[in-house]
């Protein structure tokens, strides 16, 4: 059964209760939140996912709500929590929604030891999939949410999952976060696709998150081979700067963006091993996405 | 003093010939080195022991100056170590 | 159904199958034991279960002790490379014996309750004359104060049986050194020597204590603590041991002689008395008869096991006992009271009281030195 298969009501009092969950396919989450914008978005954003009843097991159980403190009434703040347990320091109340999708991606970057967890987007074509490992500043949101409306099938905008036995990657498909320009932007371009509030004045700038294809979501039990590895670099002077990284550079770059390569130890290095041989690994430098989706899907990653 | 190869290493031979990664269990920590000199460790990995001198002239690219640092930085990383079987 | 988890977790933890027979009971054993911190100790127990066809595990419960497990060999592999480190720069003969201890030990020493074994610090203890030639020796190899604060530099130098924890400046990790193993102002710090004497050696001058010393320096540690979060924990860790030291016919002897020497028997007494309630451990069960002078007196004793019957159990809300948040703040009280003089622990708690104002009022992380407290 899918979320928005629910009354709106229904989402809201089970969400109240946290007697809902989702399935993502690597990993299921329970949520709880009485706040209603919470509530509001999440209702919107994960109508295609299938839920689990309050009878099956999750994996991580996860609230978000007001912080209990004097200060509530001056400056109200909000809080996530993994069961019984408070990671993060509080943030203000008008960052709650973008609270609960962090701390879901830190529920898996902390615990989900059972897979290779890279930070970046992944995405498919024709059965192939590219990984864009990108820290802050790269572009690479906006760059995901361009090639999810394109035809390009999302795996993750955030987190790309790897399996340690056959080296696929598997979808954790989510909302897409979206940051200060770029919301506008995407929405210049997708005029019909669904965006949450936008949270102002966050750590990383104004965000908002936006609602994943519906075909990414019914495809999020399909693996996918890697074909490519793109390090996207936003470069206003340069339409499309093509730069091949040496293997043994890949693994560096490829390391230094995954979430739990230490946890993994030897398992770790073979699986980034393994996928670093059976990939190519390029850096590209542009600025017209048009020109980039392109040059993707022509598909030549080596010189 | 004889040394040896750490017993559980685990390498990436780059097959581009960029370069090595040695993976150390023991510190789990990797450490790059050139392709061209990892030729030369590959044939001590089958648990043979060895002199240092005799490793130094195995290595026969480097001169004295560059030995030295790669020596160090193969004990402080644990992926030399002593053989305490001799 | 709470007593049903704490009785799944019990019987794992013993090396037993328990009866699970639905995927949400899975989760909640998974969730207590996570924030008990025993999961890591239970995915390696329930996997090597597993491996030999005792008990089948489902993808979902097979997943979560996967990852457990791997966070327990991180911790493991940093334990042991650590004390090589530690031994590169302090191998000194000057050093003598290093001696690790708790979490550390049992995993360097390979006892049953070091695998899963996860912990924070680094213990060890050396001889109270040589912690000054040890920091600085320790510095000189990137190993820091943490705490910058006058106040808790006076507190750990004057009171207390260690100094301020050090971290590594380019590993963060953390490194508690003791020269005792009670606060010295609590006038029940003993002659160490009686400790460390018979210590096992493992390789150049790393050391872990005696079996004996190593139970009780865990038992009177299990009842000098104002926080209990790791309370079932640290009470697993017992019974492990006193599981795996049993076969050594020598033991108990030298675990009595040991409490009645340094004068923990009322320490010894209370462990026996809450391992057999808890865990139905052997050993204690049977040492019960003998540990019977060494209790306080009823009333006291009743008072002590309305407190430790419930801050010894798992503190998840899915099995928490009633009373924890009472039982909680009066072992936090004891704690204090056990570890310092009045006009000492006055002066402490008022200090303490304020920063806890301060965080009620302005939010945790007002106090910029809170350096466990993420940032997103």
């Amino acid at each position: 059964m899918k979320l928005g298969e629910l009354s709106q009501l229904a989402v809201f009092n089970s969400l109240k209760n946290g007697n809902i969950g989702i399935d993502l396919g690597v990993v299921t989450f329970r949520i709880q939140t009485k706040l209603p914008d919470v509530q509001r978005i999440f209702a919107e954003l994960y109508a295609d996912y299938t839920i689990i009843t309050p009878e099956q097991s999750s994996d991580f159980q996860v609230a978000v709500k007001r912080v209990n403190l004097l200060r509530r009434w001056i400056r109200p703040q909000v809080e996530f929590s993994l069961d019984d347990y408070i990671p993060f320091l509080p943030l203000p109340r008008s960052q709650a929604y973008p609270l609960l999708e962090w701390g879901m991606n830190w529920c898996m970057a902390a615990h989900r030891h059972n897979y290779l967890l890279i930070h970046g987007a992944v995405l498919e074509k024709n059965g192939d999939a590219i990984i864009f490992p990108a820290p802050p500043g790269s572009g690479k949101s906006t760059l995901c949410a361009y090639l999810a409306n394109r035809g390009w099938r999302l795996l993750s905008d955030e987190m790309t999952v790897i399996s340690l036995d056959t080296g696929w990657v598997h979808p954790f498909v989510r909302p897409i976060c979206l940051k200060n320009n770029s919301i506008s932007l995407v929405k210049t371009w997708f005029p019909d696709i669904v965006v949450s509030n936008i949270a102002k004045d966050t750590v990383k700038g104004d965000v908002a998150h936006v609602k994943p294809p519906k075909d990414s979501v019914d495809k999020i039990l399909v693996p996918a081979k890697v074909k490519a590895i793109v390090l996207p670099k936003y470069s206003p002077d340069t339409e499309l700067d093509i730069f091949t990284l040496t293997k043994c550079d890949a693994f560096e770059a490829i390391s230094s963006n995954a979430f739990n390569e230490g946890m993994l130890g030897e398992a770790g290095f073979k699986a980034i091993r393994r996928l670093i041989e059976s990939t190519d690994t390029v850096e590209i430098h542009y600025n017209n996405l048009a020109v980039v989706a392109e040059f993707l899907e022509e598909g030549r990653f080596c010189a | 003093m004889y040394y040896k190869f750490v017993d559980n290493l685990i390498y990436y031979n780059a097959s581009d010939k960029s370069g090595v990664l040695f993976f150390v269990p023991f510190t789990a920590k990797k450490t790059r080195f050139s392709s061209d000199i990892t030729g030369v460790f590959l044939n001590y990995f089958d648990s043979s022991s060895f002199l240092k001198d005799d490793f130094r002239i195995s290595l026969s690219c480097l001169t004295p100056e560059q030995f030295e640092p790669l020596w160090n930085t193969l004990l402080a990383e644990y992926i030399v170590i002593e053989d305490k079987r001799i | 159904m709470k007593s049903a988890i704490l009785a799944n977790l019990v019987v794992v933890l013993d090396g037993a199958t328990p009866s699970i027979q639905t995927e949400l009971e899975w989760e909640y054993l998974i969730r207590v034991a996570r924030s008990s911190g025993v999961l890591p100790r239970i995915a390696v127990l329930l996997l090597a279960a597993a491996e030999k066809g005792e008990i089948t595990l489902t993808d979902y419960a097979l997943n979560h002790f996967i990852a457990a497990k791997r966070h327990g060999d991180l911790l493991a592999q940093q334990v042991r490379f650590e004390t090589q480190e530690l031994v590169n720069i302090l191998h000194d003969k000057k050093y003598g014996n290093l001696v690790f201890l708790k979490g550390a030990a049992y995993i360097l020493a390979g006892n049953k309750a070091g695998f899963g074994r996860i912990f924070s610090d680094i213990d060890l203890l050396v001889p109270s004359s040589l912690i000054g030639d040890v920091e600085r020796k320790l510095q000189s190899y990137g190993w820091f104060s943490e705490h910058h604060n006058e106040y808790d530099q006076q507190y750990y130098r004057q009171w207390a049986h260690e100094i301020p924890p050090l971290r590594h400046s380019a590993r963060a990790t953390v490194l508690d050194v003791h020269h005792n193993i009670v606060p010295l102002i609590s006038g029940k710090a003993p002659k160490i020597d009686l400790f460390t004497r018979n210590c096992v050696n493992l390789y150049s001058n790393a050391n872990v204590l005696c079996p004996a010393a190593m139970v009780l320096h865990s038992a009177v540690h299990l009842f000098y603590q104002e926080e209990y979060g790791h309370g079932f924990r640290d009470l697993s860790d017992l019974h492990l041991m006193f599981v795996e030291f049993a076969d050594d016919p020598q033991f108990r002897q030298d675990l009595i002689q040991l409490a009645v020497d340094t004068k923990f028997t009322a320490e010894l007494a209370l462990t026996c008395r809450y391992l057999h309630k808890v865990f139905n451990t052997p050993m204690p069960t049977k040492m019960l008869p003998d540990m019977q002078s060494f209790l306080p007196n009823i009333a006291k004793l009743a008072l002590l096991d309305w407190i430790f019957l419930r801050v010894l159990l798992p503190h998840h809300s899915l099995c928490k006992p009633s009373g924890l948040s009472l039982a909680n703040s009066l072992a936090l009280l004891r704690g204090h009271w056990i570890k310092m003089p009045l006009f000492v622990l006055l002066k402490h708690t008022a200090c303490k009281v304020y920063k806890g104002m301060m965080n009620l009022l302005a939010g945790r992380g007002v106090h910029v030195d809170n350096k466990n407290s993420r940032h997103l």
